[in-house]
């Protein structure tokens, strides 16, 4: 069984516990420490990986063929998400939106 | 694997693209599209495993909001399904009430999402099926209580001591009337697997007509039995070990606060 959830979950639950001196940390051990699954942030080279295979599917749904300006445009993007913490789908959201404009401009 | 994407149908990519777009987990192309992530894809397959080899487990995973959550537990699903396993989905929705504090709707929702290898229009019925098949074929003829106990020796029940007694009485139910043929019987007892709103008296009075008199059959569980629906949940990921499949993966979002 493997439950998603937002960090605050457990940063809520520590903050509890200290505050009212409650065992439930205790019960929660056998899911806490090293069997905790983080989703960690991409790194860059994630990224530039991510985008590639975001560009080779729209370019089989589009029937187009992603040109060497995009390349230029991910170094941006790239730049540009690390500069403000997009999260994955933010930067999934903005590579397709860019892939986009690259595809109408070639057509 | 490294999908041929000169032999994908154009309109499955684009409807991939929008569903990634849109935060919603979808199939397909996610392994192929997944990054990064590492250790947690290292983790869940060393999980599966664990589990293939009998072991319950309850994992946590926690990431910020857009973060690939979804899309890792979708990747889950997908190695599981490729590797034998049955898997289930819920997310919680206070606007649905499938909220962590409602046991019976997320019952519901597990069984209702239940999916199993092979193209299977009604997982739950095919699981029990087969069961109930196997079962048969391990037991005398002279069905009774004591048949749940002897097939917990077999392998093909947890211990009977720890199904709920309206579950034991719903899976001996499940077997007699498929042995005789009693198709809207059998479909009583899977309907109160299912989470139906069964009564125990009703229950127990067909079972006494099929020639069973339950001694005990407990209470109708209430909407807030997390013990009651977590018990039968886990007698029925060992029906599904008992027909073959490698277990059980079941995938709980919280989306919303």
């Amino acid at each position: 069984m493997v439950i998603a959830y937002l960090p605050a979950l457990f940063t809520q639950l520590v903050r509890d516990c200290s505050e009212f001196d409650l065992p439930y940390l205790d019960r929660w051990q056998s899911v806490l420490g090293p069997e905790l699954l983080e989703v960690e942030p991409l790194s860059s080279s994630d990224k530039y990986e991510l985008f590639g295979k975001l560009a080779k599917l729209h370019s089989v749904a589009y029937g187009w063929q992603a040109s060497s300006k995009s390349a230029y445009l991910t170094v941006e993007l790239v730049r540009e998400s690390e500069k403000t913490s997009w999260s994955t789908r933010d930067f999934v959201r903005r590579s397709l939106v860019v892939l986009d404009k690259l595809e109408a401009a070639q057509k | 694997m490294i999908p041929d994407l000169t032999q994908v149908d154009r309109r499955q990519v684009r409807r991939f693209l929008k569903a990634i777009a849109d935060g919603v987990p979808t199939d397909g192309l996610t392994s192929w599209v997944t990054v990064g992530e590492q250790r947690i894809r290292d983790a869940l397959a060393k999980h599966l495993a664990r589990v293939r080899a009998g072991e319950f487990l309850v994992r946590f995973m926690l990431g910020n909001p857009g973060s690939g959550k979804s899309h890792l537990l979708r990747l889950l699903a997908s190695d599981a399904v490729d590797t034998n396993f049955a898997t289930s989905h819920c997310t919680h929705d206070l606007q649905s009430r499938a909220a962590f504090n409602r046991p019976d709707q997320i019952y519901v929702r597990i069984l209702n999402s239940l999916s199993i290898p092979g193209n299977v229009s009604d997982p739950l019925n095919e699981v029990l099926s087969r069961w109930g098949e196997l079962a048969l074929k391990s037991l005398p003829p002279f069905r009774r209580m004591g048949n749940l106990w002897q097939l917990a020796q077999l392998g093909l029940l947890p211990d009977a001591s720890s199904i709920p007694p309206r579950t034991r009485v719903a899976l001996l139910g499940y077997m007699m009337a498929s042995e005789r043929g009693e198709d809207d019987e059998r479909e009583l007892f899977v309907n109160a697997f299912r989470g139906d709103r069964v009564e125990n008296r009703v229950l127990a009075s067909e079972l006494t007509r099929l020639g069973v008199a339950p001694k005990f059959i407990g209470y109708t569980p209430n909407n807030y039995d997390v013990g009651f629906y977590f018990r039968q949940l886990a007698t029925l990921a060992h029906l599904i070990k008992s027909i073959g499949l490698s277990g059980m993966v079941v995938l709980l979002m919280k989306l919303r606060r």
